[in-house]
């Protein structure tokens, strides 16, 4: 198995090395439209920036680790970039401009710090998503998933938390000895109920790509 | 349980411990998962204090994917957890949520920022006898 095989992947395909191998570099043709690449970039630079503080620092050859613990640092960081962004799980109760009391109580604070859906409290990371989403449309033995992209619905405001709903686009190859629009709308039921089901998060919109076709004997 | 005139304990490996045990013995928690953040906080615990692990000293002790920060009597929470695919991940997290806010309360602490990542959705396999 070569090298490339056992490294992490982004949803593009290309791996977190090939990005780092470029982080310094302006971006490349692909990485200007890749979402998946731009993100890895983002987080490589914040990565980077940590590195360069941790260097201000006087060396201490104590603090070296060993290479057996460099290797699960190694490990841990590339799966934290494949990891993505955190999408938010629920929104929680925004306080109306108008009507914010201050009353310096544990709600309101707690309101404040997570208001920024950003960061919310309850999240699933955009790879755990999208394997839920990749082996519902896996279990479909004429399809092959290939990218798949994802698209929180947006927050507003509310007393109420709100429930948060998802948009997604898949691109796979079908079966030659298939019907693409039963096997769209076969796919649309299966990742809507296997997200409902293993996430709690509706699907508002599947959009799917056919990219290709393959022979129904490789199926 | 610490009544309001006993002040919570500075050590919070204990805390974290129990909130270990507690997490993962929630209704669809598969595991904590170790994290970047954990994994250089355990790190530099060993290279910086390598005869005196968490234990004793107040911050940050580690398990992986759980991570706790203290400031005056508020804990600030961070929890990185895999899932179980026969329960949705929201009501996990609510759970899991719920549990921590009980237990930092009993404890005597105020419970601060509760932040939860579901990092994996683990497939059920069903045993047949």
């Amino acid at each position: 198995m070569a090298l490339a095989d056992q490294l992490p992947q982004l949803e593009c395909g290309r791996t977190v090395e090939d990005v780092w191998a470029n982080a310094a570099a302006p971006a490349n043709q692909h990485e200007q439209h890749c979402e998946y690449c731009q993100q890895a970039r983002h987080n490589l630079r914040r990565l980077q920036q940590a590195i360069q503080a941790e260097r201000s620092l006087p060396p201490d050859p104590q603090q070296e680790p060993s290479g057996r613990v460099r290797a699960g640092i190694m490990s841990i960081v590339r799966a934290e970039i494949r990891h993505g962004r955190r999408i938010p799980l629920e929104y929680p109760p925004v306080e109306q401009p108008a009507g914010n009391t201050q009353t310096g109580s544990l709600t309101d604070a707690a309101t404040d710090d997570t208001a920024d859906a950003a960061d919310p409290e309850l999240a699933i990371t955009e790879y755990a998503l999208a394997e839920v989403i990749r082996s519902a449309a896996d279990d479909i033995i004429e399809l092959r998933a290939r990218r798949i992209r994802l698209t929180p619905s947006p927050q507003r405001s509310g007393p109420e938390a709100e429930p948060v709903s998802v948009q997604v686009a898949i691109s796979v190859s079908a079966s030659a000895s298939s019907s693409i629009p039963e096997l769209a709308e076969l796919l649309r039921e299966r990742i809507t109920v296997a997200v409902a089901e293993q996430v709690g998060l509706s699907i508002s919109r599947v959009d799917v790509a056919v990219e290709d076709v393959h022979d129904a004997w490789a199926s | 349980m610490p009544g309001p005139a006993d002040p919570p304990p500075a050590d919070l490996t204990g805390l974290n411990d129990k909130l270990t045990a507690l997490i993962t013995a929630v209704d669809g928690v598969d595991r904590l998962h170790p994290t970047l953040r954990r994994a250089v906080a355990t790190v530099a615990a060993g290279v910086l204090h390598p005869a005196a692990p968490w234990s004793g000293r107040p911050g940050r002790p580690g398990q992986p994917g759980l991570d706790l920060s203290r400031h005056d009597n508020q804990i600030d929470v961070v929890a990185d957890l895999g899932t179980t695919a026969d329960h949705p991940a929201v009501t996990v997290c609510r759970a899991v949520r719920q549990t921590i806010q009980n237990t930092l309360q009993d404890a005597g602490y105020r419970p601060g920022t509760i932040t939860i990542t579901v990092v994996n959705v683990a497939e059920t396999h069903q045993t047949t006898l």
